[in-house]
């Protein structure tokens, strides 16, 4: 797997030579300058990373004591009540059910599904329709989450939809689907899914390709067959991969779901398929409790890095690092 | 490379493993174009309502195909609302939001995979740390901090914080420099070639397939952004297309104009989907080439 | 009024801050909303003032939490469309300045026009708080061929809820739908059912009052619609589609949606007044907005009123009035076919759409909304979901 080296670079590596020659004259400066250069390189990413992510999760956390509705010149100092107003109200019990909903459905959903596609993707990877079926499934993809939302909508309209059509056409009765309160949440799911899972077929069978060929012919010589050679063979040496989709997935699925939501039931019904990023959003962005936002904000991410936790815990030690 | 279908081969009579071949490659294809016809479907919606007249959008019955077709929906699109303007904010943002994140992750990226410095285990440690905090944590401070910096309405206030979620193309960039051969950079030290020179002269031009799928990577990122520009960009003329859509069917008060609402989804489409297809060969293989391996 | 005074030495700009991006449903792409247009026909009278106008969202509350922002930094703008359910807070939060305050004794002439059923809705403490511009109220649109097929007369339909109800069952075997669509967010069109059965949303001190009993009647009367499988539980976008596409009979919205609509539908379109209670008088909530000043600068606010003054002037309404809102003018303007029904309305008394209390006003509207839609639903019992939602809103109440 090298990259050979383009022509280019021989040349400018030539190019160089002059001009290094001349260059050990002013040894001493050039050597800190050296030795400053790493730091260089990596410092602005630290500054920005510290500033847009460290510096506001510290933040949060101060916010959180506070009752404040972003304009007023004061902050009131409220202790915890912040949290206490959140262990109450039945609308963050709603959201945080609605969280796990998410996470539960859609977590399989985007790992499995998309390596399921793959490996089916796999044995035609040569067919001459193989680039049409990669551009097709991956379009959903490049498409903003809002005009992802707009389509669903005309597909799941209670009177008019092609989906009650398609049902009520088989004798079965027409739903509500965005507004019943059982299956709005699950309407959100299949946009979600629909818009995202080819993000990680693209990783999958990136994982698929990068598969030496040697391990694949050994074990098709000893009789393995199609099943055994995915679970013995290419399984194992894309677990790296698998891994990285299903940390980000749950770290991600829950924002992903916004845009979803927010075009296209607001939370509702009543609420039911809200989830803790669209409620930090109404705190902080629509009725403007600035503290209760924040305080949502620190919960977040303590659950995240919970999940996280235990992901690195108990799944990383079965991946396999070729 | 042997295909799967090769390895059962050698078990069974060449001319029935030919035919089984066959018919297994038909049905995985019927089972793939059965999916790519779902995966398509809201977007012929999308597609053909750009094209109906307003009576058409919505009927009783379904009608995928406009039955007289207009072509009017693009220019009103532009003639209710902004769209020019939110056209170039959406390239605007994600052209300088995708320079930004190359500029500061490629040197980041050499530094980490080549580089041996104090703390550099730590600094990767702490950029790569950024991936497990959930965007949405992040919001209400940095929209005090942009309001602050009056950049609301402004592209500065979506480039900028976005710069941060840059962790994941580090990562990718490191992997792929670290597959160059080390005898490169030997060469290069030999040559007495300080780092940065290194950087200019034989990283950059051999990690261009990389550089390339980041950038690709960043810009539909960038275009398609949705909650943080939400959050900032509230005047009518500072939107982008993803949030400006809405507008057309947001006001309970005024009409619900879905046709030039699709033909701005429709122009909003195009562009990224055509940089994927050009590009998706080759974003496959650089991700084959960095992998996932730690 | 044909020329107008040269106003200051100095030049002064003033800023407009609205919520209306599309031109009105009727009006070609090309024409500018009527608020630009306003905007544009005071600029070209040279009075040494010029307005600019800007829309920092197409949302009311959104648009007023900006002009909040901005006076918190000392750029409050001069005008700002200020929904009536944000009255308290426009006067407690950002301490609007009354028309007395900035027009002085020019005030009187000026609100002489304007209709006496529409000053009361931005009178507080005895104070105008601004100018009535955008005047809406709720009205049940309809499709008339619909009506026909099933054989029903809308008058009838429409009489009471009684005969909403066992009529409806006949509309509904036209379509096999539902037939009744809400346009709004549900607690707009619930203050106006609960008050025409005589209840009331908030009290005169704005505490809640939606759990007395006729307010629980009134709600109790849309659930049984519901029961009945009549009311179409959907999102507004969706009933809006579905209304538009002909397959529900009859969509609740703002009057102000008339434009938008006549321009996409097929079929025969026509408007009704709200049904009432047998017995009881209609008494509809309006929607819509007023003008109000923020700005804290002597000369900032005089300017804010000549162009006030524009705006109450024959010239101005005759310019504001194509958005397709209502007439709050004594001026002859045409009544529009379908507005027929809100001046009916109208003229029966609207109260303000509910001014809800305090710093957490948008969360207390969002948990009552909510809880009306469960109730409408069947999620919750009337009685049950009023007395909730009141529990639910107490702690937000601003403390007195």
């Amino acid at each position: 797997m090298s990259v050979p080296l383009s022509a280019t670079t021989r040349e400018d590596a030539a190019a160089i030579e002059p001009a290094a020659a001349t260059r050990r004259r002013t040894w001493s400066r050039n050597r800190l300058w050296e030795a400053a250069t790493p730091y260089v390189f990596v410092a602005p990413v630290l500054v920005i990373v510290g500033v847009f992510i460290y510096w506001p999760l510290i933040y949060s956390i101060y916010l959180s004591f506070f009752d404040w509705n972003f304009v007023s010149p004061v902050k009131e100092f409220v202790g915890f009540d912040n949290f206490v107003r959140l262990a109450v109200d039945p609308r963050f019990h709603r959201a945080l059910y609605g969280t796990l909903v998410y996470i539960v459905a859609l977590v399989p959903a985007q790992v499995i599904l998309p390596l399921g596609l793959a490996l089916l993707l796999w044995p035609i990877r040569r067919s001459r329709a193989q680039a049409f079926y990669r551009v097709t499934l991956f379009s959903p993809t490049v498409i903003s989450f809002s005009v992802a939302a707009l389509l669903w909508l005309w597909i799941f309209h209670p009177l008019q939809g092609f989906l009650n059509k398609v049902i009520f056409d088989f004798g079965f009765a027409k739903v509500n689907w965005l507004s019943n309160p059982n299956t709005a949440i699950w309407c959100v799911i299949v946009v979600s899914v629909w818009k995202t899972f080819g993000f990680n077929l693209l990783l999958y069978l990136a994982a698929l390709e990068a598969v030496p060929t040697d391990y694949v012919e050994a074990a098709s010589l000893d009789g393995a067959g199609g099943w055994q050679m995915f679970r013995l063979i290419r399984f194992p040496l894309i677990t790296p991969t698998f891994f990285f989709v299903l940390v980000t997935t749950v770290i991600s699925v829950n924002d992903e779901v916004f845009g979803a939501i927010n075009v296209m039931t607001d939370g509702g019904p009543f609420d039911r398929s809200s989830n803790i990023v669209y409620y930090l959003y109404e705190q902080g962005f629509r009725v403007f409790q600035i503290g209760s936002a924040s305080a949502v904000s620190l919960l977040i991410f303590i659950g995240t890095a919970i999940l996280t936790w235990i992901q690195f815990r108990y799944v990383e030690r079965r991946v396999h690092y070729g | 490379m042997a295909s799967l279908a090769r390895a059962s081969a050698n078990a069974q009579s060449p001319a029935a493993a030919r035919w089984s071949g066959r018919l297994g490659r038909g049905t995985v294809h019927l089972v793939v174009i059965v999916l790519c016809a779902i995966t398509l479907f809201p977007m012929l919606w999308m597609l053909s309502t750009s094209f109906k007249i307003p009576t058409e959008v919505f009927t009783k019955d379904i009608q995928i195909l406009p039955r007289t077709p207009t072509l009017s929906n693009f220019p009103d699109a532009f003639r209710y609302f902004p769209v020019a303007n939110w056209f170039w904010n959406s390239l605007f943002i994600a052209v300088v939001t995708t320079v930004g994140k190359l500029a500061i992750s490629i040197p980041a990226a050499f530094a980490f995979a080549r580089l041996k410095f104090r703390g550099d285990n730590f600094c990767f440690a702490a950029i790569l740390g950024t991936m497990i905090v959930p965007a949405v944590v992040t919001y209400v401070p940095n929209y005090i901090l942009v309001s602050r910096l009056d950049w609301i309405n402004t592209s500065s206030g979506v480039v900028v914080p976005s710069l941060s979620s840059c962790a994941f193309y580090i990562f990718l960039l490191r992997q792929y420099i670290r597959t160059l051969p080390q005898e490169i950079f030997d060469a290069a030290k030999i040559d007495g070639a300080t780092t940065w020179e290194t950087l200019r002269h034989i990283v950059l031009p051999n990690i261009r397939p990389g550089i390339a799928v980041v950038a690709i990577l960043s810009f539909l990122h960038s275009w398609n952004q949705y909650t943080w520009p939400l959050l900032v960009l509230d005047d009518m003329k500072s939107k982008t297309l993803a949030l400006g859509m809405q507008v057309f069917a947001s006001n309970s008060e005024s009409a619900q104009l879905w046709g030039p609402m699709m033909a701005t989804a429709v122009l909003a489409t195009v562009p990224p989907l055509l940089l994927y297809a050009l590009a998706q060969k080759q974003i496959i293989s650089t991700f084959v080439t960095s992998g996932m391996k730690g | 009024m044909g020329s107008w005074p040269a106003f200051a030495a100095q030049p002064v700009e003033i800023l407009v801050l609205h919520v209306w991006g599309t031109p009105p449903g009727q009006a070609a792409a090309s024409t500018m909303h009527p608020i630009a247009q306003l905007i544009e026909a005071f600029n070209a009278k040279k009075t040494g003032i010029t307005v600019k106008g800007e829309t920092p969202s197409t949302d009311y509350f959104a648009t007023l939490q900006k002009a909040q922002a901005q006076i918190a930094a000392g750029r409050a703008p001069a005008l700002v469309t200020t929904p009536w359910s944000n009255i308290n807070f426009a006067v407690q939060g950002l301490q609007v300045a009354t028309l007395e305050q900035i027009g002085g004794n020019e005030v009187r002439p000026v609100l002489a026009n304007y209709k006496d059923e529409v000053l009361p809705l931005v009178t507080m403490n005895k104070q105008t708080v601004g100018l009535p511009l955008a005047f809406s109220c709720p009205v049940m649109y309809y499709n008339n061929d619909i009506m026909k097929q099933a054989g029903v007369d809308p008058a009838e339909l429409f009489k009471d809820w009684a005969s909403f109800k066992r009529l409806g069952a006949k509309v509904k075997a036209v379509t096999g739908n539902p037939i009744l669509g809400l346009g709004n967010n549900a607690d707009w069109e619930a203050q106006s059912i609960i008050q025409c059965n005589g209840g009331r949303v908030l009290d005169d001190n704005f505490k809640p009052a939606w759990d007395s009993p006729e307010s629980v009647a009134a709600m109790t009367t849309i659930a049984d619609i519901n029961k009945a499988g009549l009311y179409l539980q959907s999102t507004t976008a969706e009933s809006n589609a579905a209304f538009i596409g002909g397959s529900l009979a009859i969509w609740m919205a703002s009057i102000a949606s008339l434009g938008g609509l006549s321009k996409q539908v097929k079929f025969d379109l026509r408007t009704s007044p709200f049904p009432v209670f047998p017995g009881k008088p209609r008494k509809m909530s309006s929607g819509g907005s007023f003008l109000g000043c923020y700005a804290r600068d002597k000369e900032q606010q005089r300017a804010a009123w000549e162009f006030l003054k524009f705006v109450a002037s024959k010239e101005g309404v005759e310019i504001w009035l194509k958005t397709g809102y209502l007439n709050s003018t004594k001026f002859d303007y045409p009544v529009l076919p379908g507005q027929e029904s809100a001046y009916i309305q109208l003229r029966e008394g609207l109260t303000r759409e509910s001014p809800w209390p305090g710093s957490r006003a948008a969360e207390i509207q969002k948990v009552w909304g909510t809880y009306v839609q469960r109730i409408w639903a069947g999620d919750i019992g009337a009685e049950e979901g009023c007395k909730q939602a009141r529990q639910q809103v107490e702690p937000l109440l601003p403390k007195s």
